[in-house]
């Protein structure tokens, strides 16, 4: 069963999501900020992050540069999911490794499909 | 004292003055030519003490009690007055070459020859006794310090050679150039070091002989008989009382001499090379007057003790030395002697040489030059007329001295020169400040101040020593009562100083001022007046305009100038001045009027105006210009000056004006990236409730065999998000209220504790819910405020609280203070603090800028943003302290003592 990290620091938005995943499937780690998602990937290597960027203490473009640049954690997926909408933000998202970047409000259509594409 | 060494010395310190006139040119001090110092300068200016003041002072002091002070305090007073006159002075002569103080009146006063050439008579006449006196001081201090006699018989054998010292000495100095306007750098740096040398030496002197006479009569004397030996050293020589007329008269004209004695024109004006060098001697030169006269009264109490009534009273600072069996001191002092008299001769010999080769001599030999070749043999000559001019000012005082000075009272002959120095004070300060004073003014002011000055002070010395019939003394002349030389008209009273002075001065201004209302300026004056009177409005203007109407060639100019700077410097000159202003320099052209006017003023500075302006005359055809064409072209001129100043302000404004502009723009573009950074963050934050509502819309939608309570809780949580993007619009619209100052407060009376007990009240439910502890302190303070807006505040403050403490063990508290004329409200958590890089962004609507990635804490939206500007309307603040983990404590403040009219 894959494993799957949702890291967001919006309450509504983890709870949306954890469910979605776990109705496909997956078996779902969460994290409230960047601290708890650097802690959870190290030690669960999840196949897959859904990443926000903006967190209260590390960001998500510093935890997506850590997975990419770790050999150990070469087969994880990242997923950026973000409020940042703007051309500059989701160019730079995809530059340091992330596989894709969702802008919220988001269709969970779409992201459930980017999911099971990725992870096939 | 052996006179062969002594000679030795008296040559090998000439020498030394040598080596320092021809070696200082080229000496420097800090990156600067030791001749252009300030302070070499300065010094330079004392070349005013001379043998007189440095052996004089104390002769006087011997015999006339404290009356010698005045000499110094005159120049003393008068320095800051002598400041701004001899600015404009000097400006007026450097700009019109100027080089005499007989060029001077002469030039003021239309270049008026007959004038120049009365001056100069006139200053040789009051000089030649006092350049004697030099002489004299030299050769007697030789003569007491090898124990020679005074009465020797026949020809004074050491003067005449002193004298022909002091002419190879000042020819080597001062007339080895014909531009006398060009300075003689050497000889400021000797004159200064000589003043170094009679400074030092009578200071030296004077620490010496008090010492010694204080300790030699300390071993047999009381202090009791000390003081009264001092009082009877007054009393006995107190023998006129104090007159304020004396010190009046005497100050006065030694202040004028301070400023017009040649010697004192050729160091303030001509060796003077900048205008700056003027602010340094206005107190520099007082300075050394004082310093030089400290120890003056104390030598001469040492010399009345221990000398006694001496015939020789003149050389105390000499005698005083060798009787205390010093002969080292005592040569010293000769050398401060001879300092003071060969700096005065020198420098003052150069200046009468001046005179008298540009306003005697050359002025006579241009009137017969009608043709170049005439003007040229005087230009071959200028420098022996001017050897010759020294030669013969020397040689004069040697006579004076050898012939005429047995027969008249030394004592007195410095003030003397001075009265007949003061006798141009009217000519020339009317000149620079009194437009309508003329020459013929000038003439019978200065010709009846010499005569009364004649007639008061030489002829009672003749008539004394028997030259002229006594009976001029006793009964008057002509036998009329009211002609004696010592009482004109009945004065009597004052001193024959300050009797010559008044009556002399008198005559002088009156005649000057009375006959130059009476009678007209011609064009030329009328010009020279206008631009001597308004020197500083004229001076920027002046090289370049038009001064001259008339034809010139320039070849004849050129050749002209060229008969006394010769053939390579007159080519260099005039091609220099063609190239600064811009005119034609064509062998075949015709010289362009501004070309004329500075040869002539290039000529001014060789030969003297009067002659310069008849040798300029030769070669051009020139029509009178009259004074109003001349201040037309000057005028022109300055409107130029003035437009180009108009050009230039505007400049500056248009400049100002554009970097106001950068500066709107600038503040602008900033104003739209905040813009930019606000809408940013609402659409973020309108982002995230959306993503929810979204979310939860798609899962209800695609999972409709949901459990019913999973379903109700997605629907209120879709319901809740809705909910705060009502109120993130809400505090939108509400911070843009502030924001655009459309904001206005609500002021009334009321305590601050009711508002709390009010705000924690209504939010009773949620505390209870929350199993919160809310501790509010007794307090209470009348403030004037918004009440609705200060609930807001509070209702945010504590809610917040609530929202961050942990439930069940929650505490808050509430307390207020007075700090600081401000009331301070406290509202503190137990929650789990607010990390500290936050601490000020938490008040900061834009803390989403562009580059930010982190996030502040959630659920202060705006609302502290608004809290913010709430507390400054009411001109007082909000702030955070907060330690992460252990709670958190804001703080608003407001003004005590608001009045309720505020509003």
């Amino acid at each position: 069963m894959n494993k799957i990290l949702i890291a967001d620091d919006e309450p509504n938005i983890l709870l949306s999501l954890e469910f979605l995943m776990r109705k496909s499937g997956y078996d779902v780690f969460i994290a409230r900020n960047g601290s708890e998602a650097m802690e959870i990937i190290n030690r669960d290597k999840p196949q897959l992050v859904v990443l926000d960027i903006m967190m209260p203490d590390i960001d998500g473009y510093q935890i997506c540069s850590y997975i990419k640049s770790n050999s150990e954690l070469a087969d994880c997926k990242v997923v950026f999911l973000s409020a940042k909408a703007k051309e500059s933000d989701i160019k730079k998202g995809l530059e340091i490794g992330a596989d894709a970047y969702l802008t919220k409000p988001f269709s969970t259509r779409v992201l459930m499909q980017k999911i099971v594409e990725l992870l096939k | 004292m052996n006179p062969v060494i002594l000679s030795i010395v008296f040559v090998a310190y000439l020498l030394l003055l040598f080596i320092i006139a021809f070696k200082a040119e080229g000496w420097k001090w800090k990156g600067r030519k030791v001749t252009s110092l300030p302070m070499v300068y300065a010094l330079s200016v004392s070349v005013f003490c001379t043998a007189w003041t440095f052996y004089g002072s104390l002769g006087s002091a011997s015999t006339g009690s404290i009356n010698f002070l005045a000499v110094y305090l005159g120049p003393t007073i008068m320095a800051p007055l002598g400041f701004l006159f001899l600015k404009k002075l000097v400006r007026v002569c450097k700009l019109q070459q100027i080089t005499s103080l007989a060029d001077l009146i002469s030039s003021r006063y239309g270049k008026n020859i007959a004038l120049g050439s009365i001056v100069t008579v006139c200053c040789f006449i009051g000089i030649v006794p006092y350049l004697s006196l030099q002489l004299k001081a030299v050769s007697e201090s030789f003569r007491i310090l090898c124990g020679l006699s005074f009465d020797y018989k026949g020809v004074d054998t050491l003067a005449l050679v002193i004298s022909f010292i002091l002419i190879g000495f000042t020819v080597l100095f001062g007339s080895r150039k014909t531009l006398t306007s060009e300075q003689h750098g050497g000889l400021l740096a000797a004159v200064a070091f000589e003043s170094v040398v009679k400074l030092f030496v009578f200071i030296l002197a004077g620490l010496v002989i008090s010492y010694l006479a204080w300790s030699s009569l300390s071993v047999d004397l009381s202090a009791n008989k000390i003081a009264y030996g001092f009082a009877s050293f007054f009393k006995e020589n107190d023998t006129k009382t104090f007159n304020f007329g004396d010190w009046f008269w005497v100050a006065l004209i030694s202040g004028f001499a301070s400023l017009l004695l040649p010697r004192m024109f050729q160091i303030n004006v001509v060796e003077n090379d900048s205008e700056h060098n003027l602010s340094h001697s206005v107190w520099i030169f007082p300075f050394y007057l004082l310093l030089i006269n400290v120890f003056v009264l104390p030598v001469a109490y040492a010399g009345y003790l221990f000398l006694g009534n001496s015939t020789t009273v003149d050389y105390t600072l000499l005698l005083l030395p060798l009787k205390f069996n010093l002969p080292w001191l005592a040569v010293f002092v000769f050398i401060g002697g001879i300092s003071a008299a060969t700096s005065m001769v020198v420098v003052e010999t150069i200046a009468l040489s001046t005179m008298f080769s540009n306003s005697l001599v050359i002025p006579f030999l241009a009137r017969q030059a009608n043709s170049n070749s005439k003007i040229s043999s005087i230009g071959n000559n200028t420098l022996f007329i001017r050897k010759f001019g020294v030669f013969f000012t020397i040689l004069s005082a040697y006579l004076y001295y050898e012939f005429v000075s047995h027969y008249t009272s030394l004592i007195s002959i410095g003030l003397i020169s001075f009265v007949s120095v003061a006798q141009f004070a009217p000519a020339v300060f009317g000149g620079l400040y009194w437009k309508s004073g003329n020459k013929y003014g000038a003439l019978s002011g200065i010709l009846i101040g010499f005569v009364v000055w004649f007639f008061t002070l030489i002829v009672p010395s003749l008539a004394q020593n028997n030259i002229l019939s006594r009976d001029i003394i006793d009964y008057g002349l002509f036998h009329l009562v009211w002609l004696k030389p010592n009482s004109l008209f009945g004065l009597e009273g004052w001193g024959s100083i300050a009797h010559a002075s008044f009556w002399s001065l008198l005559f002088n201004f009156g005649c000057y001022v009375v006959v130059s209302v009476w009678t007209t300026q011609t064009e030329e004056e009328k010009a020279q007046s206008e631009l001597f009177v308004d020197i500083f409005k004229y001076s920027e203007v002046y090289e370049s305009s038009v001064v001259y109407k008339g034809v010139a060639y320039i070849p004849d100019v050129k050749a002209l100038l060229a008969n006394f700077v010769g053939d390579v410097r007159a080519s260099n000159l005039i091609s220099a001045f063609s190239k600064r202003h811009k005119i034609e320099n064509d062998i075949s052209a015709k010289a362009d009027p501004r070309m004329v006017a500075f040869v002539e003023r290039t000529l001014s500075g060789i030969v003297g105006s009067a002659s310069s302006r008849l040798m300029v005359a030769t070669v051009v055809k020139e029509e009178e210009v009259s004074v109003q064409e001349l201040m037309g072209v000057l005028k022109e001129s300055q409107n130029l000056i003035a437009l180009n100043n108009e050009l230039k302000r505007k400049t500056v404004e248009l400049n100002n004006t554009k970097s106001d502009l950068e500066e709107t723009n600038r503040k602008l573009i900033q104003l739209d990236e905040l813009k930019d950074d606000f809408l940013t963050t609402v659409t973020h934050e309108l982002r995230t409730p959306i993503t929810s509502i979204r979310a939860f819309s798609e899962i209800l939608y695609d999972n409709p065999d949901m459990e019913i309570e999973d379903r109700q809780h997605y629907t209120n949580i879709i319901t809740r998000e809705t909910e705060r993007i009502t109120r993130l619009i809400a505090q939108v619209l509400d911070l843009e209220k502030y924001e655009s100052g459309r904001q206005k407060l609500h002021l009334t009376r009321f305590d601050l504790y009711d508002v709390v007990i009010n705000v924690v009240e209504g939010m009773q439910q949620l505390i209870a819910e929350k199993q919160v502890n809310v501790n509010v302190a007794e307090f209470s303070f009348m403030i004037v405020a918004d009440e609705d807006k200060i609930t807001q505040v509070l209702i945010n403050l504590i809610s917040n609280a609530v929202k961050f403490v942990p439930s069940s063990s929650g505490e808050i508290s509430v307390d207020s203070s007075i700090e600081n004329e401000m009331i301070n409200l406290v509202v503190a958590d137990n929650g789990k603090g607010i990390d500290p890089q936050f601490h000020d962004l938490i008040f900061d609507k834009f803390y989403q800028a562009e580059n930010q990635t982190l996030r502040k804490p959630k659920g202060s939206g705006l609302g502290l943003a608004i809290c913010k500007k709430i507390m400054l309307l009411h001109g007082g603040d909000i702030s955070l302290k907060s330690i992460p983990g252990q709670g958190s404590a804001f703080t608003i403040s407001l003004p005590i003592n608001r009045e309720l009219s505020y509003e």
